[in-house]
C-alpha cells in the first residue's frame, strides 16, 4: 500500500459522515504520518499516530467535533471527552483536568513540541487557552502517565494537538483556497473572524496562512451558585442583573503560517510559526478579589505565546523508518497589572520565558519475526532549555512615580533544562502485543540568589527515570483487553522552586529544596469495536511518591521582605508529601450508531484522590486532625451524552448533555479558596443543542443554543460560572 | 499576475505584517528617579513636636457598669468562667495577618515621625506610601472599612460607586472619608507641600482606621471567631497588656493613660470571653453577651481615642501642624459625642472649625468631658 493510498483510506473513513468541507485541513493525526509500508497483518494502532501511545486510554477530538461543538477555546473543545474536566480561572483562561490532574502535571504538545515550560504553576493554568483552536486539526488526549514518551510532567496524561495542514493538490488543481470563518456568541457578545489561505508554494510546497481576531465581552451566566446553607460564593462579582460576571471578557489576535515542502517520496520539511496574543484578560477571581473594592482588578494585559519551528521528516532506513527532527523556539510572555484606581496604585508584573527546543524521534519499520509476529521500535530524545525573565513594579498613577521591586514573581535570569531519551519496543504475536519502553531524563534548574528578597540560590539537577509496559490481547476481533503499568515523573520547575504569588487559597511561596514527584500507575481496560460501535471501560490507580502539594505556613515561615505573604490571610508553601498519595478512578465511554444517520456518544468519569495531610499532626494530638485528606480540586463524578443526527451528508442536528455531581471532598487548602463554594461545588446538568448545514462546498452555517435550561453552574475549582442560555452562530465561507 | 498569485502574495504580506503588529510587547515601566522635592518648609508649625505636650492623664475614680467583664479580677464580675479569665489574650490562630498591617503602620510612623519634630522628606512620604500600598496592606483594608456604628447600607461600600459612597459616607468611612484624606496627604507630602501637616493627617487617618478596625473586628467576630485575633492585633500589635514597649493604638493610649489602656484591654478580653462562651467553632448566637462585650470595648476605645485627640488638640496651640490631624480624629468622635450630649457634640464640631489657637483648648476640654474615664 502506498503512502497516499493509506492516507486516502483513513481520510475516507474520517470524512464519511463529516460536514467539514476540507478534509485536508482537518486530518486526524493518524493519517498525517501513516507509514508507507504498513504490514497488512499488523495492527494499525501499533504503527500509526505520531507521538501516540499504543494501548493507552485515548480519545481524539477531530476538527469536525470542534466545529460542531462551536468551542470557544481549545480547552472547551475537550468538554465531551472521557476523563477530561475543564476548569476556568478566568474567562480567558481554562485548564483541562486529565484523570484528576492538570497544569504542570499534564503535558501539552503542539505538533509534537512540548509547550510546558518552567514557569507553569501548580494547579490549573491558562496555557492551553493560548492555542488557537482554529489552527488545530485534531486533539488527542492520552489519559494516564506518559513520561516515557513525553518526559517530565506527564504524570496525569498528555494533550497532543495536531495542527491543520495545507492541502496537497493534484496537478492542475487551483492553487489557492481562501476561506473565512466567523462566530458570534450571545452569552459574552463574542465576535470572531478568521481568514486563511491555503496555497501552493512552487512545485513541491504548500502553505496555510491564517489570521484571526476576537473580541469578547462580559460573560452572562445562568446566575450565581451557592454553597452550603445558601452561602454566596465570593467570586466572581456580578453586575446588578445578578447574571453578568464582572472580571470577564478579553481580546485576542492570532496569526499563523505553515509551509510544507516535500522532497522525493518520503521527506518533507515543515516551517511553521504560531502567534497567539491575548489582551486585557481579567483574572476573574481577582477582579475584584474577595472583599476588595469593585473597582480593583487584576488583569493580564498581555498573554502572548509565540511558537516557531522547523521540522524535518524522512525515512532513514529500517531503524528510522519514520524520523522527525524538530528545532523550535517559543516565547511565553505575560504582563499583568493589579489596578487599584481609587488609591491610584498599580502593581505590574512581567514574566517571559524563552525556550529553545530540539527533539528527534524515529520509528523503525516492522521487523517480521515470524509469520504473525513483528517487532517495531520507537526511540527519541529531546531537550528544552528555558531562560526566564521576571520583573515587577509599583506605580502611583496620580504622581507618575514608578518603583521597581526587588524581584518579580520569579527570579530574573533563572534557567531550566528538561531533557531525556527514550526507547520503546512493540512486539506483536498473533492477537497479543507487548509494548514496553523506558526513559532516562535529565532536568536541571538554576536561579540566582536575591539577597534583598531573601531568595535562596537554586542549583539543582535530577536524573529521573520513567518506564511503562502494556499488554494487549484481542481474544476476538471486536474485543481488546489492555493492561498498563507506568512509572512517570515530574521534576520541580522554576515556579515550584522560586515563585511567590497570590494563588486562589492564599499566598504561595517557594521551596528551593523540592524533589521530583514520581507516579506508579496501573490501569486495565476493555475495548469493544464493531463497525461504528465502540465502547471502552478503564479502571486506573496511580500512586505518587513525594507528591508536591501545598502546605499551610505560619507568619514566621514567610520569606523576608515579602509583606504580601505576612499580610495574607493564608500562606502556603509547596512541600514533598511524606507518604504516598493515590488517585483511583473509572472511565467508561460508548459510541453507537444504530442507523447511519444517528450516532450516540456517552461517557462517565470518576476519580478519587487521597494523600497524606500536608500539615504535620499536632504534637498534642487533635480530635479533628486527619492523617489522610482528599487531593485538591479533583473533579467530581461527571459525564456527557451526545446525540447526533445527520439526515443528509450536508446537515446535522445534535444535542449534548454535560453533567457533574457535587464535589464535597475538599483538600485543606480548598477551604480557603474563594472559588470553591462553602462545603463544595454543587452538581449540575447542562444541555446544549446544535445544528449545521452546508450550503455547498464553499459555505456552511452552524448554530447552537448553549445551556438550554439556563442553569446556574460552575465546574469545580473554577472562578467563573458557565454561560447561561445563549446562542452561538458560526459560518464558513470560501472558494 | 493571476488571481492565485495575488492571493498568495497578499497572504504572505498579511501574515508577515500581522505577526509584526501582533508581536509587539508593551515596554516595561521606567522607574522614576528618586523623588526629591526636598523637605519643604515643613508648613505651619514645622519643627515642633506634638508629643512635647504629652503628659499622662491622672484618671479619677472610674464608675464601671456592673455588667462589665473584669479579667483583672474575674471573680468579681458576673460573667461565666471563660478562657480570658487568665487575663491574657488567647489567639484562635497561630498566625494573625493583621500584625503585618500593624507593622506597616509602625514603619510609616517612624518614617513620617508622627508626633515628633521630624520634618519628613518627599522620599519619606514615598516610602511610607509604598508601605501603605503593599499587597494586602493597609490600603486594602482602608478601602473596605465600614463604620459598624451606622446601619448597613443597601450594599457593601466596596461595591459602591463614588456617588453612592458620598451618600453613605458615614457608614463607608474608609473609602469615603479616610482614603481620600490619605491619598491627598501622600500626594502633597511627596510633592513637598507642608509635610508636617500631611504627616499629621496621615497619622490621624491611620489611627482612625485602627479604631474603626478594632470595633469592626469585634463585630464581625460573630461570624468568624478569628476576627477576634485581628481586633486584638490592631489595638495591641499582638502584645500582652503589660508589654514594656507598646505599639499601634496601644502605644498612644498607654502613653496618656495606663488605666484607659487597661480598660481597653479588658474590653478586648470581654470580646474574647464572649466568643469563647458562644459557639467558638461556629457562628455566635448570644447577641446580648456580644453587645455587652462590644459596648464595653467601644466605651474604652472612645475614651482612648479622645485622650489622644485631646492631647494633639492641646499641642496644636504651639504646633499648629497637628491641628489637621485633630480635625480628622475629632470628626470621628463627633458621632458619639452628639449621642452622649447633643450640645457638647455641636460645640465640639464648632470648635473643630476654628483655628488651632482658639479651637485646640476647647476641643481638648470638651473631649475629656464627653468621654470620661471608662
Amino acid at each position: 500500500m502506498t503512502s497516499s493510498a493509506a492516507i486516502g483510506l483513513v481520510a475516507g473513513v474520517a470524512s464519511a459522515d463529516t460536514l467539514a468541507a476540507d478534509p485536508a485541513t482537518a486530518r486526524p493525526p493518524a493519517e498525517t504520518n501513516a507509514p508507507a509500508r504498513l504490514e497488512a497483518d499488523l495492527d494499525p494502532e501499533d504503527v500509526t499516530a505520531r507521538g501516540g501511545i499504543v494501548g493507552q486510554a485515548t480519545s481524539t477530538v477531530t476538527a469536525r467535533d470542534m466545529q460542531e461543538r462551536l468551542a470557544r477555546s481549545t480547552p472547551e473543545a475537550l468538554r465531551y471527552e472521557p476523563g477530561v474536566f475543564i476548569q476556568q480561572s478566568a474567562h480567558g483562561q481554562a485548564s483541562a483536568y486529565v484523570r484528576g490532574r492538570t497544569g504542570q502535571q499534564t503535558v501539552l504538545l503542539f505538533d509534537g513540541i512540548r509547550l510546558n515550560n518552567a514557569s507553569w504553576r501548580q494547579g490549573p493554568n491558562q496555557y492551553l487557552f493560548t492555542v488557537d483552536p482554529r489552527t488545530i486539526g485534531a486533539i488527542e488526549v492520552f489519559r494516564g502517565g506518559a513520561s516515557t514518551r513525553f518526559g517530565s510532567d506527564a504524570i496525569g496524561g498528555a494533550i497532543a494537538m495536531t495542527p491543520l495542514e495545507p492541502q496537497e493538490r493534484e496537478a492542475g488543481e487551483r492553487g489557492a483556497h481562501p476561506r473565512a470563518f466567523g462566530r458570534y456568541g450571545s452569552a459574552d457578545d463574542e465576535w470572531s473572524l478568521r481568514v486563511q489561505n491555503d496555497f501552493t508554494l512552487g512545485s513541491n510546497g504548500s502553505a496555510l496562512v491564517g489570521f484571526s481576531t476576537r473580541r469578547v465581552g462580559l460573560l452572562r451566566s445562568g446566575g450565581p451558585v451557592f454553597g452550603d446553607g445558601g452561602a454566596p460564593v465570593l467570586v466572581p462579582a456580578f453586575a446588578d442583573d445578578g447574571r453578568t460576571q464582572l472580571g470577564t471578557g478579553f481580546g485576542e489576535v492570532t496569526a499563523d503560517g505553515r509551509a510544507v515542502f516535500r522532497f522525493g517520496e518520503d521527506a518533507r520539511i515543515v516551517a511553521a510559526a504560531y502567534v497567539h496574543r491575548l489582551f486585557d484578560v481579567p483574572r476573574t477571581d481577582q477582579c475584584p478579589a474577595p472583599y476588595a473594592p469593585r473597582s480593583e482588578c487584576l488583569r493580564v494585559d498581555e498573554q502572548f505565546r509565540t511558537l516557531a519551528y522547523v521540522a524535518y521528516e524522512d525515512r532513514l532506513g529500517a531503524l528510522a523508518n519514520r524520523t522527525r527532527a524538530v528545532f523550535s523556539y517559543q516565547r511565553q510572555h505575560e504582563r499583568r497589572t493589579l489596578r487599584r484606581p481609587a488609591s491610584a496604585i498599580e502593581n505590574t508584573g512581567r514574566d517571559a520565558v524563552d525556550t529553545l527546543g530540539a527533539s528527534w524521534e524515529a520509528t523503525s519499520e516492522a521487523f517480521r519475526l515470524a509469520p504473525r509476529a513483528a517487532l517495531t521500535l520507537k526511540h527519541g530524545a529531546e531537550g528544552y532549555f528555558d531562560t526566564l525573565a521576571s520583573r515587577s513594579w509599583l506605580a502611583f498613577t496620580d504622581i507618575d512615580v514608578v518603583r521597581e521591586l526587588s524581584r518579580g514573581q520569579y527570579v530574573e535570569g533563572s534557567r531550566y533544562l528538561q531533557s531525556g531519551a527514550f526507547a520503546e519496543a512493540t512486539l506483536t504475536r498473533g492477537d497479543v502485543a507487548l509494548i514496553a519502553g523506558a526513559r532516562l531524563g535529565f532536568v536541571a534548574a538554576s536561579a540566582p540568589r536575591d539577597a534583598s528578597s531573601g531568595t535562596e540560590r537554586v542549583d539543582a539537577s535530577w536524573w529521573p527515570t520513567a518506564a511503562h509496559a502494556t499488554l494487549r490481547w484481542r481474544p476476538a476481533p471486536e474485543w481488546t483487553l489492555l493492561a498498563n503499568v507506568d512509572r512517570s515523573f515530574r521534576a520541580p520547575n522554576l515556579d515550584d522552586l522560586t515563585a511567590r504569588q497570590q494563588s486562589g487559597p492564599g499566598f504561595l511561596f517557594e521551596n528551593a529544596n523540592l524533589r521530583p514527584e514520581t507516579t506508579l500507575g496501573a490501569e486495565i481496560g476493555v475495548r469493544f469495536e464493531e463497525g461504528p460501535h465502540r465502547a471502552e471501560l478503564w479502571a486506573f490507580r496511580s500512586r505518587t511518591r513525594d507528591a508536591i502539594a501545598r502546605s499551610y505556613r505560619e507568619l514566621g515561615d514567610c520569606p523576608p521582605s515579602t509583606p504580601a505573604c505576612t499580610a495574607s490571610w493564608s500562606r502556603y508553601q509547596l512541600v514533598n508529601l511524606l507518604g504516598d498519595s493515590t488517585l483511583d478512578g473509572l472511565e467508561a465511554s460508548v459510541q453507537a450508531a444504530p442507523w447511519s444517520w444517528l450516532r450516540v456518544r456517552a461517557n462517565v468519569s470518576f476519580a478519587y484522590g487521597d494523600g497524606p495531610n500536608p500539615q504535620p499532626a499536632p504534637v498534642l494530638g487533635g480530635s479533628d486532625y486527619a492523617a489522610t485528606v482528599p487531593l485538591s480540586r479533583v473533579p467530581p463524578l461527571n459525564g456527557t451524552i451526545e446525540l447526533r443526527m445527520a439526515p443528509t451528508r450536508a446537515s446535522y442536528a445534535s444535542a449534548g448533555l454535560r453533567w457533574a455531581t457535587a464535589q464535597t471532598r475538599l483538600a485543606p487548602t480548598d477551604y480557603s479558596d474563594a472559588r470553591i463554594p462553602l462545603g463544595g461545588t454543587p452538581g449540575f446538568v447542562v444541555a446544549d443543542v446544535r445544528a449545521g448545514v452546508r450550503i455547498d462546498r464553499s459555505a456552511a452555517v452552524f448554530g447552537a443554543i448553549e445551556n438550554v435550561g439556563d442553569v446556574a453552574y460552575r465546574t469545580h475549582g473554577s472562578s467563573i460560572n458557565g454561560a447561561g442560555r445563549s446562542l452561538v452562530i458560526g459560518f464558513e465561507f470560501g472558494w | 499576475m493571476n488571481v492565485t498569485a495575488h492571493a498568495r502574495a497578499l497572504s504572505l504580506r498579511t501574515a508577515l505584517g500581522l505577526v509584526i503588529l501582533a508581536g509587539c510587547e508593551a515596554s516595561d515601566p521606567t522607574p522614576t528617579a528618586r523623588v526629591d522635592a526636598g523637605a519643604g518648609d515643613g508648613g505651619a508649625g514645622a519643627n515642633c513636636s506634638a508629643d512635647s505636650t504629652l503628659r499622662p492623664v491622672v484618671e479619677g475614680t472610674c464608675t464601671r457598669p456592673a455588667d462589665d467583664y473584669t479579667p483583672r479580677s474575674p471573680s468579681s464580675d458576673a460573667w461565666p468562667a471563660c478562657i480570658a479569665d487568665s487575663n491574657a489574650y488567647a489567639p484562635f490562630e497561630a498566625s494573625i495577618s493583621a500584625l503585618s498591617r500593624v507593622a506597616a503602620f509602625e514603619e510609616i510612623r517612624s518614617l513620617l515621625g508622627f508626633g515628633s519634630a521630624k520634618v519628613p522628606s518627599s522620599d519619606d512620604f514615598l516610602q511610607a506610601r509604598v508601605l501603605y500600598s503593599q499587597d494586602q496592606g493597609i490600603e486594602s483594608r482602608v478601602s473596605r472599612r465600614e463604620d459598624e456604628h451606622y446601619a448597613a447600607a443597601p450594599k457593601l461600600c466596596r461595591d459602591m460607586s463614588e456617588a453612592e459612597l458620598v451618600t453613605y459616607r458615614e457608614r463607608c468611612v474608609g473609602p469615603a472619608i479616610l482614603r481620600p484624606i490619605l491619598n491627598d496627604a501622600f500626594v502633597k507630602g511627596i510633592g513637598g507641600e507642608t509635610p508636617t501637616v500631611q504627616a499629621a493627617r496621615i497619622e490621624a487617618s491611620l489611627l482612625a482606621w485602627l479604631y474603626f478596625s478594632v470595633f469592626k473586628e469585634s463585630t464581625s467576630a460573630r461570624d468568624a471567631a478569628k476576627d477576634c485575633d485581628s481586633m486584638w492585633a490592631k489595638y495591641s500589635g499582638g502584645r500582652p497588656r503589660e508589654s514594656a514597649e507598646h505599639v499601634s493604638l496601644a502605644r498612644y493610649v498607654h502613653a496618656l493613660s495606663v488605666e484607659t489602656h487597661e480598660r481597653i484591654y479588658d474590653g478586648l478580653l470581654a470580646v474574647r470571653c464572649w466568643r469563647d462562651l458562644d459557639n467558638p467553632t461556629g457562628v455566635a448566637t448570644n447577641t446580648s453577651l456580644h453587645l455587652r462585650a462590644r459596648t464595653q470595648l467601644d466605651r474604652a476605645l472612645l475614651r482612648g481615642l479622645a485622650l489622644v485627640t485631646a492631647q494633639r488638640a492641646e499641642a496644636s496651640a504651639g504646633c499648629s501642624s497637628a491641628w489637621e490631624g485633630v480635625r480628622v480624629l475629632g470628626a470621628v468622635l463627633a458621632r458619639e459625642a452628639k449621642e452622649r450630649d447633643a450640645a457638647k457634640g455641636a460645640a465640639l464640631e464648632a470648635a473643630l472649625a476654628r483655628t488651632p489657637e482658639v479651637g485646640g483648648p476647647e476641643v481638648a476640654r470638651l473631649l475629656v468631658e464627653i468621654f470620661p474615664c471608662p
